[in-house]
């Protein structure tokens, strides 16, 4: 009978189903139990201590000094290298210190020793972290607020002839890790041999060609070296300070001399470049100097022990490291630090159970509420660090777009003001970022010199009347039968709002962006894509509005991306960077409000005064006011770091961003972990 | 059967070729190279490359060839017959100026750029571990499914028929990663074991011992399970039709009223025929054995090969992606020629060529 069976099947179908209901449900709810989702509840949020708005009373930082002479040498070490020196292996502490160890007054306590470092990242390249931000060793180095440039490998500078020329006094007896003196011709090493390489270094960056000409530097005696530009270089000390004088001090001659063919027969080093699988004989020789090289000697705190893809990757300490504590201990205090690779989510689990050491890459803001509410169990801390890149999204309209219509109303200041009066980012606030933060444009924090509230606070407000106004002022006042507003030629006006598909942390705004545009009659949809595709559309000048994080924002000067076309990061006018960038010989010509901002910015570049840097910066800022080329949304988002209960001398607050290489500017030598 | 096998080995070379080819394409198609890739990444993280240190870079990767030089050196590296690279980096000519014959040499699967290592040694220390819990799993689904898959069919909409296609159909629904993200995070609570990884943090580098391999076992039943789950689902309801078609024929009900016994009589006739399947899809296990499950592993952070090949792919690290792909076709190949033989031997009803119907 067919109804019967038809009878029979609804009641299959109907068991099945409930079944299916009831155990997806009753699992649900046992998840969400066990994951303590249910304690995370927002009112405890809103108890905690607004981000801090200045500079934190200095002993909660880290200081430095130099080593008193008087004295004495009387170093202790780490008592994992007290077995080599007895056997012999390792020369006694104090023969390996400089005659002057730089001192570095830990943000809390002296010691103690010993410990594992855990960290963790997505990829293979992750781990180059390590040299990008916890290797944090050049001449000069920022402290961990970003306002005083501070003695490192060079104990003191002086400038002479406007800015023209820099003299830089090395610390006397800083050793390589593998014992080899450090001196003036590891500089000269990689000026004449690396830098001026055509196969090593095919094209020198701008830092090093002002005036027209490459950077002159001479080695005075051992421990003196000058550097000699053409005109005035005034950023030079900031970006010494920041990311410049790693590299100069980073080859060590005596080992890499060996495989460079100014040194050895081209023929002997192609053959043991084939040998290690390499074509040409730079390959070999950028292997070498590789951070995960185990064999090249390096002034770094720690150094790679097991390579990745070694799990985990392991880096030890460098036993001839050059720095000690108040009482003469030598640093760093951890012994060895490990890097692990999992995906992003298994790293947030981690963190949440609390098996990270110190770490603030991948801890994602959108799980904010779960690592608050775990912190007595995982026994670690949540540590809110200012943003020095303060714009957490900027967002720019392609002001080089092929098409000339889109171009024209880009390029009207009062349709970049219409849209961004258009957002409602109380509502973002809300939504996106836990109640967060604070509506801010793309402008340097107020814990920075360079801060203009004028500029931070402006056009924030949402009021889409306002909105509208200026839009059909702009000419966009005829609508199609669906309210959208159509182009001055008739057609339809759409914006894409482009962004890569990584930057999904934020990925309820991009929706809310759209959605509030479309609002005030601007038809938005938000396109993410992979970072390749993004990456070409966008040289392509093919987008018609980006979307990206801030830079370093607390000390402009050094990556004014949002400020003028800089870079290949500047969005706004990607080809006016290209002219900006080649002199003129490439690119478009920007308009005269960007060409201005150029100007001043390359008289801040001849300035070495400070307070005139500062006051010509702010002209930039006021510039940028006047013509919003990027929108911010919101600021203040504090960056997250995970700190055990076990680590001492993290600070509470300081800031992050990568002109300071955080947490390099922190001194990362100077952490300890206690055993309980 | 040995002409068969004969037949089917030449045919595995041309079809290589044709994999070979299309996979280094199809690597190279998106947008960009391994290069921009390793930029637009960092400067996500906040840490922009200078456009000098690109050029720099793209260089030392030797990423500005054409692409049919770039598959030809592969290729030539890959082959175990070819041209040798002479020592001035020719290949054409020998040191001496002479045309340099092809000779068999060993074959090269090239460097990785992002972990700026052979190939061979990336992939060599991932695999036994990827194949321990491949086996494990697929010991672990088999041993789980064809009872169940048995039982299901024999007391078709019995309570435990629907308990287990209840279950079954859970395991077959609940995506992996998200299992493999709640196990974790019980294991933690309740076992303390640390998330993610094969091995504790303490074991992590130690030598083999009767504690690492505790340890070990301590943490592989999480993917086993994680894994297996979606597969014993499948497996189940493969198993439990198959069987259903083969119960009502006739050689069964001829052989139950001859007296065989029903256990004696299931095992040896419909069950064996019910196992085709199982025995076809063996060409594919092979592969799978060396890519493993990919997200689950990702997600778990174990140290197999899926995860290397995802990234190796996503990054467009060409070299390192092309000749995985190229392991796995080959691994694919083998599996189905083994397959085919194993059918071959197990169900006399099939034939091939064909000419024997004629």
């Amino acid at each position: 009978m067919p109804y019967r069976s038809i009878l029979h099947f609804l009641r299959r179908l109907g068991l099945v189903a409930l079944g299916l209901f009831l155990l997806t449900e009753a699992l649900g709810y046992i998840t969400f139990f066990l994951s303590g989702a249910g304690e995370a509840d927002l009112s405890r949020l809103e108890a905690l201590p607004a981000p801090a708005r200045q500079d934190r009373p200095p002993e909660s930082l880290n200081q430095v000094a130099e080593w008193p002479i008087a004295k004495g040498r009387a170093f202790q070490q780490a008592p994992m290298l007290d077995a080599l020196v007895q056997t012999g292996t390792l020369p006694p502490v104090a023969e390996r210190l400089p005659e002057n160890p730089l001192v570095i007054v830990p943000a809390h306590q002296n010691g103690p020793y010993g410990g594992t470092w855990t960290r963790y990242g997505t990829s293979p390249s992750d781990i180059g972290i390590f040299s990008h931000r916890l290797a944090y060793d050049g001449l000069l180095r920022w402290g961990p607020m970003g306002r005083e440039i501070r003695p490192n490998l060079a104990t003191h500078w002086d400038i002479a002839d406007e800015g023209r020329s820099y003299t830089f006094h090395l610390r006397r007896g800083v050793r390589w890790s593998d014992g080899h003196p450090f001196t003036a011709d590891d500089i000269i090493f990689w000026y004449e041999d690396v830098l001026q390489n055509k196969d090593l270094t095919p094209v020198i960056s701008v830092e090093y060609n002002k005036g027209g000409q490459l950077v002159q530097i001479e080695k005075l005696d051992d421990y003196t070296v000058r550097f000699r530009y053409a005109e005035p270089y005034g950023l030079f000390l900031k970006m010494m300070a920041s990311n410049l004088s790693y590299q100069l001090v980073s080859y060590p001659a005596h080992y890499l001399k060996q495989f460079h063919p100014r040194y050895v027969p081209e023929e002997e080093l192609l053959a043991k470049a084939r040998a290690s699988g390499k074509d040409f004989w730079y390959q070999y020789f950028t292997d070498r100097y590789d951070y995960r090289n185990p064999t090249c000697p390096r002034i770094w705190p720690w150094i790679v022990s097991k390579p990745p893809p070694a799990r985990p990757a392991e880096f030890m300490r460098n036993p001839y490291y050059w720095k000690v504590d108040p009482e003469g201990q030598q640093l760093p205090y951890i012994d060895r630090m490990t890097f692990e690779i999992f995906d992003i989510e298994t790293i947030n689990i981690k963190a949440i159970n609390g098996e990270v050491g110190m770490q603030g890459r991948h801890t994602t803001f959108q799980n904010y509420p779960l690592f608050m509410a775990n912190q007595e169990r995982g026994g670690y801390k949540v540590r809110h660090w200012l943003d020095g890149g303060d714009g957490t999204m900027a967002i720019t309209f392609n002001l080089n777009h092929k098409d000339p219509v889109l171009k024209k109303i880009f390029h009207d200041r009062r349709f970049r003001i219409a849209m961004s009066h258009a957002l409602d980012r109380e509502a973002m606030r809300e939504a996106a970022y836990l109640g967060q933060g604070e509506p801010r444009q793309v402008s340097p924090p107020p814990a920075s010199a360079y801060y203009v509230p004028e500029h931070l606070y402006a056009y924030l407000t949402h009021d889409p009347a306002l909105a509208n106004r200026l839009l059909d002022e702009v000419g966009l006042s005829a609508r199609d039968e669906d309210g959208h507003r159509l182009r001055p030629d008739g057609q339809p006006l759409f914006l894409n709002i482009e962004t890569s598909s990584t930057m999904l942390g934020a990925g309820k705004t991009f929706e809310m962006i759209a959605a509030n545009w479309t609002a005030v009659g601007i038809k938005s949809v938000v396109k993410h894509q992979a970072r390749q595709l993004y990456a070409q559309r966008r040289n392509a000048l093919l987008c018609d509005v980006l979307v990206w994080g801030g830079a370093g924002e607390i000390i402009p000067t050094l990556d004014p991306r949002w400020f003028i076309p800089y870079n290949a990061s500047s969005f706004f006018g990607l080809d006016y960077a290209r002219w900006f960038r080649s002199n003129g010989k490439k690119g478009e010509k920007p308009p005269p409000d960007m060409l201005r901002c150029i100007e001043i910015f390359r008289q801040i570049e001849r300035t070495v005064d400070e307070e005139e840097q500062i006051r010509l910066f702010k002209e930039i800022i006021e510039i940028n006011r006047h013509n919003l080329w990027t929108i911010g949304t919101i600021g203040a988002i504090p960056q997250i770091f995970i700190v055990s209960n076990k680590f001492r001398n993290v600070p509470e607050v300081a800031v992050g961003c990568w002109p300071l290489r955080t947490p390099g500017a922190t001194a990362p030598e100077s952490y300890a972990i206690v055993a309980n | 059967m040995f002409h068969l096998i004969l037949k089917r080995l030449l045919w595995m070379i041309p079809t290589l070729f044709a994999i070979s080819f299309i996979s280094f394409a199809l690597i190279q198609l998106p947008p960009g190279d391994y290069l921009t890739s390793y930029v637009t990444a960092l400067a996500e993280t906040g840490e922009p490359v200078a456009e000098e240190q690109v050029e720099a870079l793209r260089r030392r990767y030797d990423l500005d060839r054409p692409f049919m030089i770039q598959y030809l050196k592969w290729l030539n590296n890959l082959l175990p017959f070819g041209f040798e690279r002479q020592d001035t980096g020719s290949y054409w000519r020998t040191d001496a100026g002479d045309f340099n014959w092809p000779s068999f040499k060993w074959p090269d699967l090239g460097m990785s750029f992002e972990w700026n290592r052979q190939v061979t040694e990336l992939i060599g220390e991932r695999l036994l571990l990827t194949m321990l819990i491949s086996v494990v799993t697929l010991l672990f689904t088999w041993a789980l499914a064809i009872p169940v898959g048995i039982y299901s069919a024999v007391r078709q909409y019995s309570w435990g028929d629907y308990t287990f296609s209840v279950l079954g159909f859970i395991g077959l629904a609940i995506p992996n990663f998200l299992l493999a993200l709640v196990f974790m995070y019980l294991g933690y609570s309740f076992f303390g074991i640390s998330a993610g990884g094969l091995f504790s943090p303490e074991y992590q580098d130690a030598p083999w011992s009767v504690a690492r391999f505790t340890d070990l076992l301590a943490h592989l039943w999480i993917p086993v399970i994680v894994i297996g789950t979606a597969g014993t689902a499948g497996l189940i309801r493969v198993m439990r039709g198959n069987l259903l078609d083969e119960l009502p024929k006739q050689y069964v009900m001829t052989a139950r009223a001859k007296g065989l016994a029903p256990w004696k009589l299931l095992i040896k006739y419909p069950v064996r025929v019910a196992l085709n399947p199982l025995i076809s899809t063996i060409g594919w296990v092979l592969p799978g054995i060396v890519s493993g499950s990919v997200i689950t592993a990702v997600v778990l952070g174990l140290p197999t090969t899926g995860p290397l090949l995802l990234r190796a792919l996503q990054n467009q690290d060409m070299y390192l992606a092309g000749s995985m792909v190229m392991i796995l076709s080959f691994l694919t190949v083998i599996g189905t020629l083994l397959s085919d033989i194993l059918l071959l031997w197990l169900d006399p009803r099939i034939r091939y060529e064909g000419r024997d119907n004629a």
